[in-house]
């Protein structure tokens, strides 16, 4: 684990190096490796993609800025200074309504929007959700399985709670959760590959 | 000193206490600290980022799907349709089951913010367990302030909709806020709820039954404390529309 974040630091400082240099593939990299959580971030405060979507490309803005004229005096704290710009932002958004895009007149971020890509699990459309949904459910044979990934996922009830209510035992309780989360990792991935 | 990365770390390495905390966080259930903590470490941990993108999805999903097509849960009965939403500040909305509680307590020495573990039913009802049920939640739009004439906008629930949770924006006065919701001629009172404190992004949030909104127009009042006085700061005129 915290091999992990020593190589976060060690990419974000590298990251962080290239840019000030005026390295333009070192900002693509940038893009491609923080926007997904921070979408993510943004997505789970506002339930709104597209929101989320506008407050991070404005967030990359702001960073770019910084980063290119070696504004961040700690290049290994990047992740924690692009989360604390896209929360302002988003703060900002809050308090203003703002609905005007910002203008980017060198086109930067557009060409940044061309690598997006959505996340591995980003499903676009309601009727795909059901789809899904009800796929799942059918490979969960057993009602109790339904029952509990309903109670969980849906309802907001705690482990404890539900290994009471349908006399489970806690192994139990978390051999239903993965296998259902496998199941739906594959459908995904059959989704996803038009299967 | 922040001792949340190193607890999330150990927190992390276990498979049960990763799945709470995945949980934990997609239910906005963590403290400000932790919160940092793991967000930053999905930042540079692509799986732990997948498999909360895989659970996000599949709530989503569920949640989509009609509420006849998946297993009944019993929801507990609820004793009266005013049910104001505690201000985070105030031991926010979430309760330690023992579980975690034990294993906070063994980290109590490290961290000195207690870890909660949320059930979001707490947070749209409070008190014991609303269980499964479906909400609805609508933010106000809010650059208005008092004297603006009252906008009126519709509100349309979803189908199967049990409560409502309206987002109301903060006036920027120091608070504590007050929320009423009341019928149009200002006498009959469906909601209130006092020393209300705005979130992060400055709103504040209250819930109600949706059994116990009012047919046709209702009236939301935001007041903020004056001195000893509460002073109203705008008023929305909402329509709440039932699908099917």
């Amino acid at each position: 684990m915290q091999d992990t974040l020593h190589t976060g630091e060690t990419v974000a400082r590298d990251l962080a190096t290239r840019i000030r240099a005026g390295d333009r593939l070192a900002e693509t990299e940038l893009w491609q490796r923080y926007s997904r959580s921070l979408v993510l971030m943004i997505l789970k405060r506002t339930r709104d993609r597209a929101q989320a979507e506008d407050v991070v490309q404005d967030c990359f803005r702001i960073a770019l800025g910084h980063l290119r004229s070696g504004r961040l005096e700690q290049p290994g704290a990047l992740p924690a200074f692009l989360r604390g710009i896209a929360l302002n932002v988003l703060s900002t958004e809050f308090r203003d309504r703002q609905r005007e895009r910002v203008t980017d007149p060198q086109g930067e971020l557009m060409a940044m929007r061309v690598d997006e890509s959505p996340g591995p699990y980003e499903i676009h459309s309601e009727h795909e959700r059901r789809t899904l949904a009800r796929r799942l459910m059918e490979q969960l044979p057993m009602a109790r399985d339904r029952e509990l990934l309903n109670r969980y996922l849906v309802g907001g009830q705690d482990k404890a709670e539900i290994c009471r209510a349908l006399a489970l035992e806690p192994g139990q309780f978390d051999r239903v959760l993965h296998r259902a989360k496998e199941r739906f990792r594959e459908l995904f991935n059959r989704h996803g590959s038009g299967a | 000193m922040n001792h949340a990365p190193d607890l999330l770390d150990a927190l992390l390495g276990q498979p049960e206490e990763r799945q709470r905390l995945i949980t934990l966080y997609l239910r906005d259930g963590m403290e400000d600290d932790l919160l940092a903590a793991f967000e930053l470490r999905l930042m540079d941990d692509p799986a732990l980022l997948d498999e909360v993108e895989l659970e996000q999805a599949m709530v989503d999903s569920l949640r989509a799907l009609p509420p006849e097509t998946v297993p009944a849960v019993p929801a507990m009965p609820v004793a009266t349709g005013i049910e104001p939403m505690p201000p985070p500040s105030h031991g926010r909305r979430w309760r330690p089951p023992p579980l975690w509680a034990a294993a906070a307590g063994l980290m109590v020495g490290i961290l000195s913010h207690a870890l909660w573990v949320g059930v979001r039913g707490d947070a749209l009802g409070g008190g014991a367990m609303p269980g499964i049920e479906p909400a609805d939640v609508f933010t106000l739009d809010t650059r208005r302030g008092a004297g603006s004439e009252p906008l009126r906008t519709t509100l349309e629930l979803s189908r199967g909709s049990r409560r409502v949770v309206l987002q109301i924006a903060s006036s920027g006065d120091p608070g504590p806020y007050r929320v009423r919701v009341i019928d149009s001629g200002r006498k009959v009172e469906y909601l209130r709820s006092d020393d209300l404190q705005p979130d992060t992004f400055g709103l504040l949030q209250v819930a109600i039954r949706a059994d116990a909104l009012p047919e046709g127009t209702c009236v939301v009042v935001l007041e903020s404390m004056d001195g000893s006085a509460w002073q109203e700061r705008r008023a929305d005129v909402l329509e709440f529309k039932r699908r099917g």
